[in-house]
């Protein structure tokens, strides 16, 4: 995914019901149920530089993706061995965050999983 | 790309939606294309194309939404995850690579929709680059929806 991270607040709809998808223990996906469209990511519990005050809109459904720019990859962890990027912006992985691998080790405490 | 071992595999999120490939992808691609962007929520969509007779579902039911009079893509109604592409004129399915189970088995080998693409993604490989053109699938698009009502039902089905 490519996201840009708005405040919760700030966020509205003015047209349609997204549906959501409980993707992990700490994360829901938003879509429309008519196309399929990803729409955004909606962190359930704080994550440390994000949380639930925050969402993430897929940039590719901006009316206008060309006037944001991404500040970091994450999840390199993953990353395919033949996707190159030559941007030079930090990279991370999901496990660089202490908070984050609390926040899942806690919900899947909470869920009765191992 | 190493061994292969076949069937190819994939499927959506959720896993609702399973299917198979017999036969390796035809080609694989980089797609900047609008839609790819809008209906995939980032830059592109990366996607290959599976040999018609050796691709089919194993799971559930894909729902459609038809994008253009030419296409129609279509994805998980549980889950979101956009799962296949499908020209009207053409029996063979475009996949997106995301949903392999293997997906690091099939590099990429050029980019199109290159007109889309957004100012500040920098590609960071030696790829061919290419405008998308689908004139082809435009022209059999209309020539369905002219010759035969019966075949125009069908498009979005």
């Amino acid at each position: 995914m490519v996201a840009v991270g708005f405040s919760r607040t700030a966020l509205r709809f003015t047209k349609g019901e997204p549906k959501l998808y409980r993707s992990s223990p700490i994360k829901d996906k938003g879509f429309c149920a008519n196309c399929g469209s990803l729409l955004f990511d909606q962190f359930l519990t704080p994550t440390g530089n994000s949380g639930p005050d925050m969402i993430w809109v897929q940039v590719g459904t901006l009316d206008h993706p060309e006037a944001v720019s991404i500040g970091s990859h994450t999840g390199i962890e993953s990353q395919l061995p033949w996707v190159h990027f030559d941007d030079g912006l930090p990279r991370t992985r999901c496990d660089d965050a202490p908070i984050l691998v609390a926040a899942v080790a806690a919900a899947d405490q909470k869920l009765g999983g191992n | 790309m190493g061994d292969i071992t076949l069937p190819i595999t994939g499927g959506c999120l959720c896993g609702a939606i399973r299917y198979e490939s017999s036969a390796p992808p035809n080609w694989v691609v980089c797609c900047h294309c609008r839609i790819c962007q809008q209906a995939h929520g980032g830059l592109y969509g990366l996607g290959l194309e599976f040999p018609g007779e050796a691709f089919r579902y194993t799971k559930g039911e894909v729902t459609y939404y038809q994008t253009t009079p030419w296409a129609k893509r279509g994805f998980c109604a549980n889950c979101g995850s956009s799962v296949d592409m499908w020209y009207v004129d053409d029996p063979e399915p475009i996949v997106w690579i995301g949903t392999l189970d293997r997906p690091e088995d099939w590099p990429l080998e050029r980019h199109v929709g290159i007109e889309s693409k957004v100012p500040w993604h920098v590609i960071g490989d030696d790829l061919p680059q290419r405008r998308t053109d689908v004139s082809k699938h435009v022209e059999a698009a209309k020539a369905q929806d002219f010759y035969s009502a019966r075949e125009s039902s069908r498009l979005g089905r």
